[in-house]
């Protein structure tokens, strides 16, 4: 623990999931409680269960989205059920492809990924400030992982709300730059312009979107910092890395995946397909093997009985 | 809900180099029982009090999930 941080706000607690499910921010504010991300949809009861823990016995009043990958918005539609009267926020560059229900942007068919449609009642913007747990919190753009993505500052309080922005040992993807959205590159530059945008702002406590919120700030930027010029140096890094992550991610819901079944999945997966096309250039009939293969040097699974075996 | 107390004297603080690292694998359902989580068999009170927990309380509750994977796992 750093000297002179600020104790955590009794109005504020953090449930910590894993790197499939985002974190769960919840506030418990005199007149009002909210939560800000969901998690992955398949974990929703877990989700439901620990925010119920966390309310004790209040009602869940607001559910605000940092950016609307399936990660951080796939307990949206459970927590609306269970709570009929919540209202949704999320940030106003999302709206349209909530709206649509825009697989492709929200990065759920061409992942792997699902999630279930929820409604939104408000959308929020950069600039705009958030009453959360009786504490202000403002909204500011954090382009980079998603384009569109919002973090939430607490100044008072010297607290910022991450996502996937900033994480103590990295940030997340920067798929704007492998998807076609935005020119090759762009991403690279706007997670740069986000990292000196974080590096300005007076932060003692960071609460990512993934792993233990964390105290130390500068070792977390300076780490983002050599990340990026890693990434920056190549843009096929991004790219590999990008591939490998999305199958990975898909490996770690499912615990295991047979061998036989994995072309097909990987088929499926058109942001890895179209990736391979883009920058790995590797024939396509041998895609699965090259990313199991990946996967088993990073240790992140292992081949066995016919199986993908999650590690 | 609470379940199973957390053991009075826990493991001495680890150094930095021991860093509690959290057990979740991202199979975030509860059991049958709805006791422990059957991808890191932590109780939901284990899992909300992770995020602030001291590095003592995290091996505790480490060492708590340890035992729980012998005994429901006696092969192993």
């Amino acid at each position: 623990m750093s000297q002179g941080v600020r104790p955590w706000p009794a109005s504020l607690r953090v449930l910590e999931r894993g790197w499939v499910s985002s974190n769960n921010i919840v506030f418990l504010g005199e007149h009002e409680t909210a939560v800000v991300d969901t998690g992955y949809a398949r974990h929703a009861d877990q989700t439901l269960a620990l925010l119920r823990g966390a309310l004790n016995g209040r009602p869940l009043g607001r559910i605000v989205n940092t950016h609307t990958h399936s990660d951080h918005i796939g307990g949206n539609a459970a927590l609306q059920r269970a709570w009929p009267d919540v209202r949704t926020m999320i940030p106003v560059g999302e709206a349209e492809v909530v709206r649509r229900w825009n697989a492709e942007a929200l990065h759920l068919g061409p992942m792997g990924q699902e999630c279930e449609p929820f409604s939104f009642d408000a959308t929020f913007k950069a600039g705009d400030v958030l009453d959360l747990g009786d504490l202000e919190w403002r909204a500011i753009g954090s382009p980079g992982h998603d384009m569109e993505s919002l973090l939430l500052y607490c100044e008072a309080g010297r607290l910022l709300i991450s996502a996937d922005a900033l994480w103590e040992n990295g940030f997340g993807i920067l798929f704007p730059d492998l998807t076609g959205e935005t020119e090759p590159g762009a991403a690279v530059a706007a997670q740069r312009a986000t990292l000196d945008t974080i590096a300005a702002l007076a932060v003692e406590r960071v609460i990512p979107g993934h792993g233990s919120p964390f105290t130390d700030v500068q070792g977390a930027l300076s780490r983002a910092y050599s990340r990026l010029d890693y990434l920056a140096a190549d843009p096929l890094r991004n790219a590999r890395n990008a591939a490998k992550v999305a199958l990975a991610f898909v490996l770690m819901i499912e615990g295991r995946i047979a061998l036989a079944d994995l072309p097909r999945r990987v088929a499926q997966m058109s942001l890895v397909t179209r990736i391979n096309r883009q920058y790995l250039h590797i024939e396509e009939s041998q895609l699965a093997a090259h990313l199991a293969g990946e996967l088993e040097r990073s240790r992140a699974a292992r081949r066995e009985d016919g199986w993908l075996i999650a590690v | 809900m609470a379940d199973t107390p957390l053991p009075a004297n826990p493991v001495p603080p680890p150094t930095v180099e021991r860093r509690a690292h959290s057990p979740c694998i991202g199979i975030c359902r509860m059991d049958g029982d709805n006791r422990y989580c059957a991808g890191c068999l932590r109780t939901i009170d284990e899992i909300a009090a992770w995020s602030t927990a001291t590095e003592e309380t995290r091996w505790s509750i480490l060492r708590l999930v340890e035992e729980r994977r012998a005994a429901s796992d006696p092969g192993a």
